[in-house]
């Protein structure tokens, strides 16, 4: 069984197999020549895995991101937010922290992020004297943001693989995303002050307002998500249908941006998008209920209590064990593969699983901009033109910036955990 | 030919579910619409999105395969020989014509189960060998495309290389 369900899915996923077949073929093999189970359970359990009335929200949330990001919405923010910090030094790159963290609230599709804001801020910060390698560096690490600031689709799956309520995912990933945010833009200030570049425009209230009134639309769409989910209006899937009304209607009828064709083009992308993600939790689901009826994760856990392991310790190893994870597979699959197998532990261990998730989702994000395949490094490449030495180069005091963080949120429980006791009393 | 009846076939099938899941959306915010202004909400709508939802996702992933843009973790054997790359490839796709013909063939006789049986889902009444064919489908459509891209190999290799001889690195988003 653990040639079955251990050594032959490792070796079909370093062939480069996909994902969902590297799983499909692993439960296949288990169920027809070592167990002794009905194979209707194959279809059921590939069935019943996405069955479920919360996994809604990703395609929801991914057209909602895709409509928004096809028009001026990231212009508008960018407008927004620059107006907004005036005369800081390093005023571009706190707009570029800024308007990510914004749109994060908005798309929750992390490479999605690095290509809108990455076209419309690096112009600017070179021609403002910005170095090449710090603003590429800049770009491609705070577009990971988006995977911790809700609504992320990474949480949505996360939330389905350790059985964990997305609403309070959402509420515990605000603070540590703010902080990530907060971090980043103080560096940025730091490091405008000493390397003497990056001076801003003084505070101009009447552009401020203007820029407000041209941004209100876009900042509509994270009040009407957030606003919503956590006023009790909505669930997650209801605030992310509602979402996507709302960024038809603007782009179409008040940004008078995106045609019908447009429209249903976006929701031809999200197809293709929420297929590549769902055959894969569906493949996943059977998985992991193989590896329940094994007894798999019950082992683990059994192994890691008579090794006595403090949660500190688990932690760091996890911690090292996702950041690897990361640099080679995407986030979505790394959760699938590896929730399962921890979770039981995290728990057997007393970890808050939503503490864990924060945890989860902050390695991700990082693995999303580490050298040397995270896939936002090749989104920054393709969109903003500039040699791969120049984007490593810039990103490495974003890698330390970002493993700052990690530390603080993996052991100190209360920065995620803050955020679900605001939100969720 | 092929690779262009290929492609509009997908485009097509895309088409369908894309509309599928904007009718899924305007269901829902239907319901949210009805509730906060007419007091009412369509029972049933939510099993309705459900399975839409989950022919996005199998009828989808047979386009993801046409399309070659399954998400997989293909830097090492990126970075191996041709001839290594090209024996791993068949190799793939011998597994995934076995597997995905047996999952779909699994499938149908489950779905023709609950054909007979007549089933129906809890509240929309709708009959359920509709949502699971949706997985049969699915599973037949990507054994079918993994034929038809050995064929393409086969009478056209020199085509199929350049189309389709290695994993086209998948659209990672997240």
């Amino acid at each position: 069984m653990s040639i079955a369900l251990g050594v032959l899915p490792i070796a079909l996923l370093f062939l480069g197999f996909p994902i969902f077949l590297v799983l499909l073929t692993a439960v296949t093999v288990a169920l027809v020549f070592l167990m002794h189970l009905p194979l209707a359970a194959l279809h059921q359990n590939l069935f019943g895995s996405i069955n479920a009335y919360a996994l809604l929200a990703i395609p929801y949330f991914i057209y909602a991101g895709e409509l928004m990001g096809r028009g001026s919405v990231a212009k508008r923010l960018v407008d927004f937010v620059q107006a907004g910090v005036g005369s800081v030094r390093g005023s571009l790159g706190v707009t570029t922290v800024g308007t990510a963290t914004i749109f994060g609230a908005i798309s929750g599709v992390s490479a999605a992020a690095v290509a809108t804001i990455g076209k419309v801020m690096y112009p600017s910060m070179v021609r403002a004297g910005y170095p090449t390698s710090f603003s590429a560096g800049l770009i491609t690490a705070i577009g990971a943001i988006d995977i911790i600031i809700p609504p992320s689709i990474p949480m949505i799956v996360y939330g389905a693989a350790a059985q964990e309520s997305v609403p309070r995912l959402y509420a515990a990933g605000i603070v540590p995303g703010l902080l990530l945010a907060l971090v980043i833009g103080g560096y940025v200030i730091v490091r405008a002050w000493w390397g003497g570049f990056g001076k801003g425009e003084p505070f101009d209230g009447a552009r401020f307002a203007t820029a407000t009134l041209r941004g209100l639309w876009a900042l509509g769409a994270p009040a009407i998500i957030l606003g919503g989910i956590y006023g009790g209006v909505f669930s997650p899937t209801e605030a992310a249908a509602v979402a996507c009304v709302y960024a038809a209607l603007v782009t179409r009828f008040v940004f008078r941006e995106l045609t019908l064709d447009e429209i249903v083009e976006a929701a031809v992308a999200t197809v293709r998008f929420t297929a590549q993600i769902l055959i894969i939790v569906s493949c996943a689901g059977v998985f992991a209920w193989i590896l329940t009826v094994n007894q798999v994760p019950a082992t683990l856990v059994a192994w890691i209590q008579h090794l006595e392991v403090s949660p500190w310790q688990f932690l760091l190893v996890v911690n090292i064990l996702l950041l690897l994870t990361g640099c080679f597979l995407d986030p979505l699959s790394s959760i699938l593969l590896l929730t399962p197998l921890l979770i039981p532990i995290a728990r057997s261990l007393g970890i808050d699983t939503v503490h864990f998730g924060i945890v989860f989702m902050v390695n991700l994000a990082i693995g999303l901009f580490h050298p040397p395949f995270g896939i936002n490094i090749f989104v920054a490449q393709s969109v903003l033109g500039i040699d791969l030495k120049q984007i490593y180069k810039g990103i490495v005091p974003f890698v330390i910036l970002y493993l700052l963080v990690l530390v603080a949120i993996t052991y100190v429980p209360q920065i995620s955990l803050i955020g679900v006791r605001l939100f969720m009393g | 030919m092929l690779e262009r009846v290929g492609n509009r076939i997908t485009s097509a099938v895309e088409r369908i579910l894309a509309l599928g899941l904007i009718l899924a959306i305007l269901l829902d915010f239907t319901n949210v619409v009805g509730r906060y202004t007419g007091g009412f909400s369509v029972l049933g709508i939510d099993e309705v999105e459900i399975y839409i939802l989950i022919c996005i996702a199998f009828i989808g992933s047979a386009a993801v395969t046409w399309r070659r843009q399954h998400l997989r973790m293909d830097v090492f054997i990126e970075a191996c020989p041709v001839r290594v790359r090209r024996f791993v490839k068949f190799f793939e796709m011998a597994v995934m014509l076995a597997i995905t013909a047996f999952v779909g063939a699994q499938s149908y006789a489950y779905v023709s189960k609950i054909f007979a049986l007549g089933s129906v889902s809890d509240i929309a009444g709708v009959p359920m060998w509709i949502p699971h064919s949706a997985v049969c489908l699915g599973f037949f459509g990507m054994a079918l495309i993994v034929l038809v891209r050995a064929a393409q190999r086969f009478w056209a290799p020199e085509r199929a290389e350049g189309e389709a001889g290695e994993p086209v690195k998948g659209e990672v988003r997240s």
